[in-house]
């Protein structure tokens, strides 16, 4: 029997013929369910999703919840419930119409065939391969369980422990946290290996930290963009630095290395990696000499500029600091004068900076240079690093209190993290806090009890943390690990039950940023696919399944809706701030907080309301009460090696995308061309790059962005590849981190390295 | 009125933005850009990958440029010329030049892949899509412009360093430079590319550490 | 009412067998499906749960994913360009999707349903004019991928799976069987 193709396409593709085929398939009794409206004429034979107008669609507001200073507001784009394409909401000034490379991969992202689909366990061992498919209510059942015969074992829930840091800062993805107070005292890794040192320093000196509007840059006359590269990592800052430079003003990159943000500058100062703060107190000095200091400003608003300018006077040496930041003084000079004559002038010091083993003291010093200004509580002025000033949520989701009777630790150190909560008054007990940054050593090392559980979310471990066979160690020694996540990565490999989380885009959350001051409704655009659940429902299942099995052993709300949830965020705090009545406002787009210049009122939260040259608390804590000079690491191989963060992806999300390897295949190692001769390198070669912690090859890219003495890889994660920065790593602190976020932070660019030819 | 891409290569970031753009708004195949964000001075930079043929010989030329490793780029898609040789050789009339905008573009539902556009474009602008067995290329998102939208690399760019001008308005015609930076790029003059480019230049002041 | 004739009964008993095990949810409802296979294969419900998921599940990337978007469009996502066209082919077969923008629609399973649907249909209930439509999902949309999904499977030895390998075989003598004879000897 033939078949027309001819035939069937006219129906298929003809909505009339279609109209009366089925009329009469349903004429004959056969059909018990009958499609509802008229199916569109399939006109399209193009290869390519074409486009089909505004009103073709059905349009969406969400937000990028990763760890990303611009944080875009989101316009997506569905149709028939499948996502097409995005746009960056127009509504917001700061996202302008577009995200970035990664955002633009957001539909490629949602409907990879590598996404994680179902609750899976792994039988066989932990890294064994063999999995099994285990329904939601199995996977709640057998962690349920392991928590319950935990506490009962040890009397307490400090066995188990929660990981989770950045992979998503939407608001109701505290509720992760929530899920883990819910259930008791648990063990966290605490701490951040990101920006600690530099947010120490920042509230030692004004008793916050808090940036002003990064759009107020377009008006400020002279800005130092310090070892921070907008370039790649705040693209959507660069237009209100280059509108600044159109009206004239001077743009100053001082960076080890020749950056993007360095080649579109008005001048570029290379800097000797961990002498910034010299730099910083010299060119102090300077403007002081000149009298160009704000004097009343320091005599109205400052704490110890007395003690400050007389260690300037006596310890710092003009000459030494040239000598030691290898700039010529007469460059310095020029920089610090030309600041001081700018009004308004801004520094913005990136993270990158600060990931040395003296990153706070650098932060303290250029705070104090930004005061001795007169550039702070300036409009398009200050000291900018970052800001929590619109975070300023319920956390309902976070807040989950302690089942009655739950026992924890007694030691003697508070609530850590970004952002810190306060010690639960009504008890004596807290959660135990364990190094983010020393995770393999401190999950191995605990006692009393032992980490038996550990619950991974928003976080790839073995990407991210250091010292990967001692991880492995961890993992294995764990009774049972849990990695929530969106695709299968090498932590999921070391797990025993992988939980399938939703995007952003099928479920509801509120975003806002730790740099710009927009708020942004994430909306639920797309039904969640397979069987991806978000971490809130994930939450509500596990309490869900350990009241079955004890009632009152879990608080956590038992069913939840994303959308409320989202809503219980809000408070008339936010709406205040954001100018609104109601969230569902933000259903029109992104919304901007009230303009507030941050100290404009000379009023600091330090102990003594003013800006503090002289801290009492860094004396205490950091054994120095003035931002002085402290010497960065010494190497302890040939070169240093530094690895900033790349644009083609945010720590281990994007790069796995195929769409991102058409655009950025492989990574490389960038090697000055006079180091390179010495070892006969050329461009194109593998080399092995290696010190005491491990060894990575890759190939060799040559030219003079980099320093001679420094080679630079991208922290990335590529699929099919074990290339990893990490494994170069040893977890040596920086000096500050400990005060506000628990726990220091790592000196990431303070690593050495050798390499040869392969 | 001649559409045309504003490309300023003074204020390219190099971020990919629009080359994603691109690809989150057609969905193109594996391998397949549309849009290329190009590093002046690289070796590829002046070779047009369109995926099947060695672009015609008058268009490679040596970089000229020297300029630092991945830090200054131009963004470059099709031409849009007015003298198009997609049109030309096309014998299906699957490319057609937009009598009112100037917009050159491709309609895939008529293609029959004979390959003869990839041959002749000087630019690789016209991409061979294997699996399908048709050309491709970027039409100006003329379907979003007739929606009032804008195209989607330049929606997306975050400084602006794409944009759509009109060339025969007298204001540009001599505005920015036919040719990017160290390549004879207008060589094939019978074409007409539109393209327009704003060329970059390294900070007036810039410090590197003596060696040793 | 029409009864199945004996050998048309086998033919849609292979299609189910086939559609049951791509949709099954856990390890017993595959082992059911498969032991309904006949293989002579012996194995263990955990093994061959474990198996079926290196092969076409996950979590890590599996040997071959049974979505015919793969195979057709983007190899690398789901829920492109074919998968809607065949939504809108179960449309005009009469057929709602309670599992839409939930599975992709061009899921393996679901395709072996809605094939299997068909078929029975015209067996059972003799509707004729179905067949056109079943026709061109068999030799338009099926043909296209299936074979490829069924090589891809089959070539990667070093995860010689004897079930595995008994599923596919089955899968591709169906197609043939199906494709050429139309099922029917006479």
């Amino acid at each position: 029997m033939s078949y027309s193709k001819e035939n069937v396409e006219s129906i298929v593709n003809n909505g009339i013929s279609r109209r009366s085929f089925l009329k009469g398939l349903a004429a004959s009794g056969v059909l018990s369910s009958f499609p509802g409206g008229i199916l569109q004429a399939n006109e399209d034979l193009n290869t390519k999703i074409p486009y089909l107008g505004e009103k073709s669609y059905q349009t969406f507001r969400n937000a990028c919840p990763r760890n990303c200073y611009d944080t875009c507001s989101i316009k997506t784009y569905v149709k028939d419930g499948v996502m097409q394409f995005i746009e960056g909401a127009t509504e917001s000034t700061y996202t302008h119409g577009g995200c970035c490379v990664k955002g633009n991969t957001y539909v490629k992202r949602v409907y990879s065939a590598r996404r994680l689909k179902y609750p899976m366990m792994q039988v066989g061992g932990k890294g064994s391969g063999n999995w099994k498919r285990i329904s939601w209510d199995q996977a709640m059942d057998i962690i349920a369980k392991k928590l319950l015969e935990m506490k009962k074992e040890d009397g307490t829930l400090l066995g188990a422990a929660l990981t989770k840091y950045s992979g998503n800062f939407g608001i109701t993805h505290y509720g992760i946290e929530g899920m883990f107070n819910s259930i008791g005292y648990t063990t966290r890794l605490a701490g951040t290996p990101c920006w600690p040192a530099g947010i120490d320093a920042q509230n030692l000196d004004m008793g916050d930290m808090w940036c002003n509007d990064p759009e107020e840059m377009k008006d400020s006359k002279f800005i130092i963009l310090w070892g921070v590269n907008p370039a790649s990592n705040s693209i959507h800052s660069m237009k209100y630095i280059y509108e600044a430079k159109k009206k004239g003003a001077k743009v100053i990159v001082i960076d080890p290395v020749f950056t993007e943000a360095a080649s579109k500058a008005s001048q570029y100062i290379q800097i000797k990696a961990g002498t910034d703060g010299l730099l910083a107190l010299g060119m102090a000095k300077i403007i002081i000499d000149a009298n160009l200091h704000d004097q009343k400003w320091l005599d109205a608003n400052s704490k110890g500029y007395k003690e400050y300018k007389a260690y300037l006077d006596k310890e710092v040496k003009l000459d030494n600091v040239s000598k030691i930041t290898g700039i010529p003084l007469a460059m310095i000079k020029e920089l610090a004068l030309s600041f001081a004559k700018a009004k308004p002038a801004t520094i913005w010091m990136g993270y990158g900076m600060q990931r040395h083993t003296n990153g706070g003291s650098m932060i303290r010093a250029i705070d104090a240079f930004v005061a001795v200004s007169g550039n702070i509580g300036k409009y398009a002025g200050g000291a900018r690093y970052g800001h929590l000033n619109t975070w300023g949520f319920n956390y309902a989701a976070l807040s989950m209190p302690k089942p009655e009777g739950s026992v924890g630790y007694t030691g003697p150190e508070g609530a850590k993290g970004d952002v810190a909560q306060g010690k639960d008054a009504k008890s004596n007990y807290t959660d135990r806090f364990l190094n983010i940054n020393k995770t393999a050593r401190e999950l191995i090392n605990a006692k009393e009890p032992k980490v038996r559980l550990l619950w991974v979310a928003c976080k790839n471990v073995f990407a991210q943390d250091f010292d990967r066979n001692q991880l492995i160690r961890a993992f294995q020694q764990l009774d049972l690990v849990v990695v929530a996540d969106q695709f299968f990565n090498e932590t999921a490999k070391w797990a025993d039950i992988v939980l399938p989380v939703a995007t952003q885009f099928e479920e509801y959350d509120v975003n806002v940023s730790y740099w710009h001051y927009w708020l942004t409704l994430n909306e639920q655009a797309i039904k969640p696919l397979f069987e991806v659940k978000s971490d809130l429902e994930i939450a509500a299942m596990l309490s869900k399944r350990m009241n079955q099995l004890q009632a009152g052993s879990c608080t956590f709300p038992q069913s939840v809706d994303t959308k409320a949830m989202m809503a219980k965020e809000f408070n008339p705090g936010i709406y205040e701030q954001f100018g609104i009545k109601s969230w569902e406002e933000l259903k029109n787009g992104p919304v901007k907080a009230k303009a507030v210049i941050p100290y404009a009122d000379g009023k600091f939260k330090t102990p003594s309301g003013k800006f503090e040259f002289y801290s009492d608390k860094a004396l205490e804590l950091f054994g120095s009460a003035l931002p002085t000079y402290l010497e960065v690491r010494k190497p302890y191989d040939k070169f240093r090696m530094t690895s900033p963060h790349s644009r083609w992806s945010l720590h281990s999300q994007f790069q796995n995308l195929e769409w991102m390897e058409d655009v950025h295949p492989e990574p490389y190692v960038y090697i000055n061309p006079d180091d390179a001769e010495a070892k006969m390198v050329k461009e194109g070669d593998t080399v092995a790059v290696f010190n005491k912690q491990g060894l990575l090859r890759l190939k060799a890219k040559l030219t003079d962005n980099v320093q001679a003495g420094t080679v630079l890889m991208y922290e990335q994660w590529y699929n099919n590849n074990i290339y990893n920065v990490n494994e170069l790593v040893d977890d040596t602190s920086s000096d500050m981190g400990a005060f506000k976020t628990g726990a220091p932070g790592v000196a990431l660019h303070d690593t050495f390295v050798n390499f040869r030819k392969l | 009125m001649q559409k045309a891409f504003l490309v300023d290569g003074s204020i390219c970031l190099g971020c990919n933005t629009c080359a994603m753009a691109c690809k989150n708004q057609y969905h193109q195949d594996k391998g397949i850009l549309w849009r290329k964000v190009r590093e002046i001075g690289a070796e590829e930079y002046h070779i047009d990958n369109n995926n099947i043929l060695p672009t015609l010989v008058s268009y490679q030329k040596a970089p000229k440029a020297e300029m630092p490793m991945e830090r200054f780029y131009f963004s470059l898609a099709c031409n849009h010329c007015e003298n198009p040789a997609c049109v030309a050789i096309c014998p299906v009339g699957a490319h057609t030049k937009d009598a009112e905008t100037g917009i050159c573009k491709h309609d895939q539902t008529i293609c029959i892949g004979c390959g003869g556009c990839i041959k002749a474009c000087p630019f690789g602008a016209s991409k061979f899509n294997e699996k399908m067995g048709q050309a491709e290329k970027c039409s100006m998102c003329w379907e979003r412009q007739a929606d009032g939208k804008t195209t989607a690399c330049v929606q997306s760019c975050p400084v602006g360093a794409i944009a759509i001008i009109d060339l025969h308005d007298p204001k540009y015609k001599e505005y920015a430079n036919a040719s990017p930076i160290g390549i004879d790029y207008a060589i094939n003059a019978e074409t007409k590319p539109t393209t327009r480019f704003i060329h970059p230049s390294m900070p007036k002041e810039v410090y590197r550490l003596p060696k040793g | 009412m029409q009864t199945i004739q004996p050998q048309n009964a086998l033919r849609l008993d292979d299609v189910k067998h086939l559609r049951d095990i791509f949709n099954a949810q856990n390890s017993q409802e595959l082992k059911r499906a498969f032991d309904a296979l006949h293989s002579c294969i012996e194995i263990s419900e955990e093994d061959l749960e474990v198996q079926f998921n290196r092969y076409f599940i996950g979590p890590m990337e599996p040997i071959a994913d049974p979505f015919a978007s793969i195979y057709i469009d983007d190899p690398d996502v789901v829920m492109s360009k074919s998968t809607l066209h065949v939504r809108e082919l179960y449309e005009t077969m009469g057929f709602t999707n309670p599992l839409k923008n939930i599975i992709p629609d061009d899921h393996l399973g679901v395709e072996l349903d809605a094939y299997y649907q068909l078929l029975y249909l015209e067996e059972a209930k003799g509707i004729t004019y179905l067949s056109d439509l079943r026709h061109y999902f068999l030799h338009e949309h099926l043909s296209l991928w299936v074979p490829r999904f069924i090589a891809r499977a089959l070539e990667h030895s070093e995860h010689d799976s004897k079930a595995m390998t008994f599923i596919l075989l089955q899968l591709k003598s169906l197609l043939i069987r199906e494709t050429t004879t139309q099922g029917v000897t006479a």
